[in-house]
């Protein structure tokens, strides 16, 4: 599952509260947060120096072994069959990247499964942390567009 | 006295008439006209920085408030230290108002379309359309109003009411506008084509500015000389608190 | 249906979508509630629109309702262009050029590099020097990540009229795409010596500090802000947020207070709530020795804030959510 958030990502406050939420919404039901992902703004900003960021820290120092993924988006072209994800390992406290990362992904067709969530303008359904502190009603779990997502898969 | 005064209805059609449509034609002509005539104003950057710079300014002196002393006394230090950016030196600004020949252009277009066809025509109406009552304001009015009303005819016993031709023409040149704008269209079209062209001018931008920047600069200087911090939050937790 | 080809422009479309154009986004807080009303609103309309292509006024004052707003609804506008403005631009009377420019940067924003392209050529039809329009045009290199092509369009412009300040800002919105950020902090302090009363800029400086981790630098540009702009409680809760995260004591307590300003501008922002949770618990927990009386009006602020969390969480009728959220609060 994953739990976006948009807004200033470089200011602590909203993060932590975040952060408090989803551990305590993981805790409960026997999940531990097992990594961070970022998608940076800048299309050509990959590096894992700026995305290595407080969150990331903090969730190194209760996870001993949480991953750090970055969208890589100068990689999201189908043709060339490579991964658009760049994936480091905390160890010791540190990141460290993974040359060549071997992801399998749990169904035959992701390309497919985005494709077809794409079309549907799914992305208009996600809600992130910050849309939810904006109007309390809204879910940051984003329960149905997961379960959508895990329907597709 | 008034009832029996009869106005000939061939006055609605040579007098009332057309001083409407030749006023309501002539706005429209002007309009036009000046677009043709407006040069675009060139804003030399000096005086953009110094207008915003009087705008910054002014909004640290009125929302002090609303940061901390320290950050104000910083700011106030760079606005006004020796050499700071209000006590800057410039070299003094030698040309004014009737040197500059743009601005004397710009003063003969704007005399051009807005006071010379005032009078050519208005004087033109009245030599025309001199002496004719053209109309009736439903309504009674004190004597006060005859001059305003009744220009041109001199009758001490008409009632006040009456409007005289030249009133009419002077009527429509100031009651027109909404209905120019209701032709030409919100702030009229050719303007907003204009801005098109242009740039959207940033608020406040050189339009009020004198060629000499040290006057508004002496007195930011002074008014941030004077201004006291008074810091606006010290309050404000203990009165939300205190709601409960 | 997507030929493969397209599909992966899409693909980068969204992806790009964030940075490239929206010169200098402000900061709205979107109302979801609304934005789910129009965009039933839209589907309703659009089922109407199958017969008739003019464009109806409600599609205008719906484009001209984003344009006020500052709203950044590209799809929604490409979609409209789409369904009904392409096929009658004339039809459009005196809103014409203004909604063109609209659409345009709504289709580089998109990546419907053509429907911007078209937009152009309609524009520079009316208006073959203007310098609005080429700022436009070096945007479609920019997104097409021509970047020489785009700064050499703009430097023209420059050339020509050194008050340009779109012109100004647009070159710096592409060094921040090519990553240079130092540079575009450079020419933005140079920006803000002649323009020092553009408040986007100064916001967009503070944004860049904050990425860089500058965070004093970012604070003085949002007092910069909070100065011209006092009753925004945004601002304010922006500039406690900084302050938060500098951490130390002093900070902390400016975060606070600026935070209890937020919530005075506006009772209903409920980020400023937990920033007052967070600041006062961070103060009690740095200091062991804090003096009695300190610490017990500091409880009491920590559940002042409590509670009021959770009203607004009853308020908001999340009431599933509000047991979790005070449980993850009180740990």
């Amino acid at each position: 599952m994953l739990f976006p958030f948009h807004i200033s990502i470089n200011l602590t406050p909203m993060a932590e509260i975040a952060l408090m939420k989803v551990d305590k919404y993981a805790s409960q039901r026997g999940l531990t947060i097992a990594g961070y992902y970022v998608a940076p703004d800048n299309l050509k900003d990959s590096s894992f120096e700026k995305a290595n960021h407080r969150i990331a820290d903090k969730i190194a120092s209760n996870c001993s072994s949480s991953y750090l993924i970055i969208v890589n988006s100068t990689n999201t072209s189908i043709h060339t069959g490579k991964i658009a994800l760049k994936i480091a390992q905390s160890v010791d406290g540190n990141y460290r990247p993974y040359e060549n990362p071997n992801i399998m992904f749990g169904s035959e067709d992701p390309v497919n499964a985005c494709i077809s969530l794409l079309e549907n303008a799914a992305f208009n359904n996600l809600i992130d942390f910050d849309n939810h502190l904006d109007n309390l009603a809204l879910d940051w779990s984003n329960r149905n567009l997961n379960k959508e997502i895990e329907s597709l898969l | 006295m008034t009832a029996d005064l009869i106005v000939d209805p061939q006055i609605r059609f040579w007098v009332f008439l057309p001083i409407v449509i030749i006023t309501f034609l002539v706005g429209i002509l002007r309009h036009y006209i000046s677009i043709l005539l407006s040069s675009q104003k060139k804003v030399e950057i000096q005086q953009l920085a110094d207008s915003q710079l009087i705008l910054r300014a002014r909004a640290l002196r009125e929302n002090c408030g609303y940061i901390s002393k320290n950050s104000f006394l910083i700011r106030r230090q760079a606005f006004n230290k020796e050499d700071g950016y209000l006590t800057q030196k410039r070299p003094p600004v030698t040309q004014n108002m009737m040197t500059d020949p743009s601005m004397m252009t710009d003063m003969l277009k704007g005399n051009l379309t807005n006071v010379l066809p005032m009078i050519i025509i208005g004087g033109w109406i009245n030599w025309m359309f001199s002496g004719f009552i053209t109309t009736k304001v439903p309504f009674p009015l004190t004597l006060r109003f005859k001059s305003m009303l009744q220009r041109g005819i001199e009758l001490s016993h008409l009632d006040a009411s009456w409007v005289s031709s030249a009133s009419w023409y002077f009527l429509n040149v100031f009651g027109l506008r909404s209905i120019y704008t209701l032709v030409l269209g919100e702030n009229n079209s050719a303007d907003q084509s204009r801005q098109m062209q242009e740039q959207m001018q940033m608020t406040g931008a050189a339009s009020g500015m004198p060629a000499d920047p040290k006057i508004p600069f002496k007195a930011e200087w002074e008014g941030l000389e004077i201004v006291e911090h008074q810091w606006k939050l010290a309050d404000v937790e203990r009165e939300l608190l205190q709601e409960e | 249906m997507f030929s493969r080809n397209e599909h992966s422009s899409v693909i980068r479309a969204l992806a790009s979508s964030v940075h490239q154009t929206k010169m200098f986004a402000t900061f709205a807080v979107r109302d979801t509630e609304q934005v789910r009303l129009e965009m039933d609103d839209r589907q309703r309309h659009k089922a109407q629109n199958i017969y008739c292509t003019k464009p109806t006024s409600k599609d205008l004052e719906q484009l001209k309702r984003y344009r006020d707003n500052n709203d950044r609804r590209s799809r929604e506008v490409v979609q409209i262009w789409e369904d009904t403005i392409s096929s009658s631009i004339e039809n459009l009377g005196k809103e014409k050029h203004i909604v063109l420019e609209q659409v345009c940067i709504a289709a580089v924003d998109t990546f419907r590099l053509n429907i911007a392209q078209r937009c152009i050529q309609e524009l520079y039809k009316d208006f073959p020097n203007s310098s609005r329009v080429k700022i436009l045009e070096s945007m479609v290199y920019e997104a097409d990540e021509n970047y020489n092509k785009a700064l050499h369009v703009l430097n023209d412009i420059i050339k020509q009229d050194c008050t340009n300040s779109a012109a100004k800002k647009r070159k710096i919105a592409i060094l921040k795409a090519l990553e240079l950020n130092t540079e575009a902090v450079k020419e933005l302090t140079e920006y803000l010596k002649t323009f020092m009363a553009d408040v986007e800029a100064w916001q967009e400086l503070s944004e860049i500090y904050i990425n860089e981790h500058d965070y004093g630098k970012a604070a003085f540009c949002v007092e910069e802000l909070i100065l011209h702009n006092p009753h925004n409680h945004l601002l304010h809760q922006r500039f406690a947020d900084i302050k938060y995260t500098q951490g130390g004591i002093e900070n902390l307590e400016i975060a606070r207070t600026y935070y209890y300003q937020a919530i005075k501008l506006n009772p209903k922002n409920i980020r400023a709530l937990y920033g007052i949770y967070l600041t006062t618990t961070a103060v009690l927990n740095s200091q062991k020795n804090l003096p009695q009386k300190k610490k017990d009006s500091a409880l009491k602020v920590v559940d002042w804030t409590l509670k009021q969390i959770k009203k607004k969480y009853s308020d908001a009728e999340a009431l599933e959510d509000i047991q979790e959220c005070l449980a993850a609060l009180e740990i």
